[in-house]
């Protein structure tokens, strides 16, 4: 019996704790307006953690800008951790944030996992979300429509900007024809979004001519990359993509091994190599290409205006991934509430954005229902710029625009 | 054939970081049955630590090793001081309570250094490669595993040649012996427990220099130290060697050969090891 | 209300109407409750009930044979993957066809990972087994093609091939209830069996057992088994509770989750387990709630007090405490 009494007491102790979480979290609206709820899920902890803050930051710049409101409706802001790289939990936060905190919108997960763990909830509930930065994967997507039976005007999610194999497709191409490069080496990590960067590339620089003389794949958690460049072999060029630390630590073994002189390195469509990395590696990076979709070291005013003001917030230079985008898809969100005048049925805005093109840090951009939309980015060179207040700062310059690239397909390990 | 001589000195060196940070789980697990996983979150702080020092204000690495070591010490020392050693012989506690500074030191660290894992760092003196087999090979790569000989030996000296020494091993071969000899074994908890979380941010700040500090270490360095502690056998210098080599030459010669399966040697060999003899290769014989 | 009416020297008549009325309240929250929570929180209270399943399970080997395992997500993960994998690469589509095969490669595993582990005991029996587990991690995590890799495995709303059942917050709910009142009164038989005092003896002095006749090894092994199967059947509920299964409900992580379960709720008491899963489950809410980015240090710190000042768990501290209430209000000897 005593027993019993103690699973009563207990239960009773967990529903007094979660029941006042229970009854509509969300705070009442205060004379005026209801507010506009924006979530968000974030890498606060786990290997992707510095994402997190990062996009927060971006949000508030965007934020304080719309000085908190739109069409007289104020905003509130609620975001979660999404661990980085786990699905499990964003998927619960995600509902969290949406049975809880009653969101108009969630800012998806940066990585692809936590994406799609949460995406199919979203969907199927009718829950807008915009991503924050490009995506590498696209058929996963198409294979939990089947087995969930969402048709295309059920997808609530607007992938923001691009998928990374347009971009780099569109960089494999141009480096053949333009630039001269006739054969290349490819060491990419060895996951889905490294498939979906290095080989774009190697498929858009052979179709235009050219020759792979070879792809090297690096798995997750490789701290040495000495074994795979000793076995790298002779080209002209070698392009590299890798997540989050792994790419600086390439660049720097690149160098300590002699290479970068004698074998030129490219790394394509960035994911979070930049400024605070470059001042930590040093001045032999000049040179190096990088392809970005938001160039810090740019002259456009719209772009050095928000590092301007990102330097100001967090006192770094943005991520080049979620450092800009996360700004980018809050936009993008409040001009469409804007333009409807507060509506923010999540059909109603969905249908907003996906039937007008928008003015963004990335230059214009629309939006399909399926797929990619075009989109641009700008192959750099790292370059020493007087910018921002600062002299000699490392920083991407842009050399080559690319605007209007097409999503090729998918791509699997070769 | 320069592949095999690359392979077998990434290997060594490596295994000289785990050997360091395994030998000091191995004392403290084979004197005291405390069982500490924070040790793993040691290795990470220290790394961190010396970052801070080394890359971001410009201090000297050697000082970073020192300061580094230490502060693992004290973290360590606090840690058991304050919890450990109330929950003596207490198995489910010690998981429970280490697993919580598990979480509080990687969530701390996450706060002080932010979440972006760093790149390796050493001391301008050791830039440079040696010309090895035809391939370039860093430096610093041969200091880990010059220092790491050098710490095997002063370690063993330790354990083999002062009185200290003899009265650890005592207390690992039986307790009751170890408090009849008279010395009070409540100072050579501290101190052993000290030197042993000292032993892994010393492992942290000279394993820095081969994988930068990233705070999910905290969990995934800790596994690898059970690995080698199951396959080399606990409470013994030369137990915490062998296995060390032998993870770190699977590690290395499976990431060369074959990277995709790499992280399955460690496992496999340990399952053999398991199923040949349990209690690792070298384990510590027990007295009495 | 008084309650109590002492009749001499027998069972008061006190503990007959206490007991009925606390298993009517019980029964009200567990089962009539959460047809008026919101959704999120019948969410809520089924996860609460799929890990208190789990948390059981490793009970079984952790707190009455007193064998630490910190990889028994591994057969947790394994039976969800299992159902996932059935569902999206061989279109079986419903629960009576996924989740017998999927219980089954639980329990093989456990029969395979038993062999290994129990070849060792203590802390090297901790660390095997922690290493084994992460082992699958690894191998979910890279074997993109069958397991999604990073990105896991999403299923469609549970079908249980009966027409006219929908796959709500609340029907999954009933459906994993019924699946925990179930795997408790079994646990519970078990426990109590001569199997089962076997197990508690070898926990309290294996040698002596040894010396006693028994095949200690056999009965740990048996025991690993069964707790297999248990955590199997926990990993199916909650592959189609949460209709998405990722690596990291095979590793160390999800592990540790149902240990600290096991040790906070009280060890080796079955009830304190389920107490366990309910207090972890709420304060990681709690904790993410008040902060989204420091709350593993929160949930660390929690840990370290509830060891420093809840040794042996939950449960046994309520037990107590409820037993000095209980001699407050009786009338010289009571036993109930």
């Amino acid at each position: 019996m005593k027993k019993a009494l103690i699973v009563f007491s207990s239960i009773l102790f967990i529903a007094l704790m979660v029941l006042p979480f229970a009854s509509g979290c969300a705070p009442a609206a205060g004379p005026g307006k209801e507010p506009v709820r924006i979530g968000a899920l974030e890498s606060m902890t786990g290997d992707i953690a510095f994402w997190g803050p990062d996009s927060i930051a971006s949000v508030n710049i965007a934020l304080d800008e719309w000085n908190h409101e739109v069409a007289g409706r104020p905003i509130e802001f609620y975001y979660e951790d999404d661990g980085s790289l786990d699905a499990v939990m964003a998927l619960d936060h995600a509902k969290k944030l949406v049975e809880v905190d009653k969101v108009d919108v969630i800012l998806q997960p940066s990585c692809s996992g936590p994406f799609i763990g949460m995406r199919d909830y979203c969907n199927t509930n009718g829950v807008l979300t915009i991503g924050q930065g490009w995506r590498g994967e696209f058929v996963p997507y198409s294979m939990s429509q089947e087995i969930i039976g969402i048709s295309p005007e059920q997808r609530y999610d607007i992938c923001s900007p691009s998928s990374a194999a347009q971009i780099d497709y569109a960089v494999g191409q141009w480096l053949y024809k333009e630039m001269g490069v006739k054969t290349v080496a490819t060491i990419g990590h060895d996951y889905e979004t490294g498939y979906q960067t290095t080989g774009s590339f190697a498929d858009g620089f052979t179709s235009a001519g050219g020759t792979v003389v070879q792809q090297l794949w690096v798995p997750f958690g490789t701290v040495d990359f000495a074994p795979f460049l000793s076995a790298l072999k002779q080209a002209d060029m070698t392009a590299t993509w890798f997540t989050g630390p792994m790419q600086p630590l390439l660049v720097k073994q690149y160098h300590e091994f002699g290479l970068d002189k004698k074998q030129p390195m490219i790394q394509l469509l960035n994911d979070s190599f930049y400024e605070p990395d470059f001042a930590e590696l040093g001045d032999w990076l000049q040179g190096m290409y990088v392809v970005t979709e938001f160039p810090s070291g740019s002259d456009k005013a719209i772009i050095t205006d928000y590092v301007a003001k990102f330097l100001k917030e967090a006192g770094k230079f943005p991520d080049p991934c979620v450092g800009f985008g996360a700004y980018v898809a809050i936009n993008i969100y409040l001009e469409s509430v804007k333009a409807l005048n507060g509506n923010t049925d999540d059909k109603a805005v969905r249908d907003y954005i996906l039937s007008h093109s928008f003015q963004t840090l990335k230059g214009t951009m629309t939006f399909i229902n399926e797929g990619y939309p075009k989109a641009g980015a700008y192959v750099c060179t790292i370059q020493k710029k007087d910018c921002y207040g600062k002299t000699g700062v490392l920083t991407v310059v842009p050399v080559k625009e690319f605007t209007n690239t097409t999503h090729p397909g998918y791509y699997t390990k070769p | 054939m320069d592949l095999v001589v690359l392979s077998l000195l990434n290997g060594v060196s490596f295994g000289m970081v785990l050997f360091l940070l395994t030998i000091g789980l191995s004392i403290t697990l084979g004197l005291m049955g405390i069982i500490n996983l924070s040790h793993g979150a040691l290795f990470m702080v220290a790394g961190f630590a010396g970052w801070m020092l080394v890359v971001q204000l410009g201090y000297s690495y050697w000082l970073a090793l020192l300061v580094g070591a230490i502060i693992a010490g004290l973290i360590g020392l606090a840690i058991e001081q304050g919890f450990l050693s109330r929950l003596y012989g207490l198995t489910n506690d010690q998981v429970l309570l280490t697993i919580g500074f598990i979480y509080i030191l990687m969530n701390l660290s996450l706060w002080i250094w932010g979440g972006r894992a760093r790149m390796p760092y050493h001391d301008p003196l050791l830039a440079g490669t040696f010309s090895i087999a035809g391939w370039q090979y860093p430096v610093y790569r041969i200091f880990i595993i010059g220092a790491g000989l050098i710490l095997i030996l002063a370690i063993w000296w330790l354990l083999e040649r002062t009185r200290i020494g003899a009265i650890i091993r005592a207390g690992m071969d039986d307790i009751e012996t170890a408090k009849a000899l008279g010395k009070n074994m409540g100072r050579i908890n501290y101190l052993v427990f000290f030197l042993g979380s000292f032993l892994a941010g010393l492992a942290g700040v000279i394993g820095a220099q081969m994988m930068g500090p990233r705070i999910g270490m905290g969990w995934d360095i800790l596994l690898l130290a059970l690995i080698v502690l199951v396959v080399g056998g606990m409470g013994s210098i030369q137990g915490a060697l062998i296995g060390a080599m032998v993870i770190g030459l699977v590690d290395s010669f499976g990431r060369a050969l074959l990277p995709d399966l790499a992280m399955f040697f460690m496992y496999i060999v340990m399952i053999i090891v398991l199923m040949v003899k349990p209690s690792g290769i070298l384990p510590r014989e027990s007295g009495g | 209300m008084k309650i109590a009416e002492l009749k001499p020297g027998g069972q008061p008549q006190q503990g007959r109407l206490v007991r009925f009325s606390l298993y009517f309240v019980i029964g009200l929250i567990l089962i009539v409750l959460p047809i008026f929570l919101p959704m999120y929180l019948q969410g809520l209270m089924t996860k609460i009930l799929v890990f208190a399943i789990f948390a059981m399970s490793l009970d079984l080997i952790w707190g009455y044979t007193g064998l630490s395992s910190m990889g028994h997500a591994a057969f947790f993960g394994v039976a969800g993957y299992t159902t996932a994998i059935l569902i999206r690469h061989y279109g079986v589509v419903t629960f009576l066809e996924t989740a017998p095969l999927s219980i089954l490669m639980a329990t093989l595993f456990a029969a395979v990972f038993g062999i290994i582990s129990l070849r060792v005991s203590g802390l090297y029996f901790l660390m095997v087994t922690l290493a084994l587990g992460q082992a699958l991690f690894s191998i979910a995590w890279q074997w993109y093609h069958i397991t999604g890799g990073a990105f896991g495995l999403t299923i469609p709303p549970l079908n249980l091939g009966i027409p006219g059942f929908t796959s709500t917050a609340i029907s999954i709910y009933y459906f994993v209830f019924i699946f925990f009142i179930i795997c408790y009164f079994l646990l519970r038989r078990i426990v109590n069996s001569p199997f089962g005092h076997v197990l508690q003896g070898i926990r309290e002095n294996e040698p002596r057992m040894r010396a006693l006749g028994y095949n200690t090894w056999l009965y740990k092994y048996i025991a690993f088994i069964i707790a297999g199967f248990f955590a199997g059947i926990s990993g199916i509920l909650f592959v189609h509770w949460n209709m998405l299964i990722s690596p990291y409900q095979l590793g160390m992580i999800q592990s540790t989750y149902a240990a600290l379960c096991v040790i906070l709720g009280g060890p080796g008491t079955l009830v304190g387990p389920v107490i366990g899963a309910a207090v972890v489950i709420g304060l990681e809410y709690g904790a993410s709630l008040y902060n989204p980015e420091r709350w593993p240090l929160f949930l660390g710190i929690i840990f370290v007090i509830s060891v420093m000042f809840l040794r042996g768990g939950v449960y046994p501290r309520l037990n107590n405490l409820w037993k000095k209430v209980g001699e407050k209000y009786s009338y010289g000897s009571t036993k109930g």
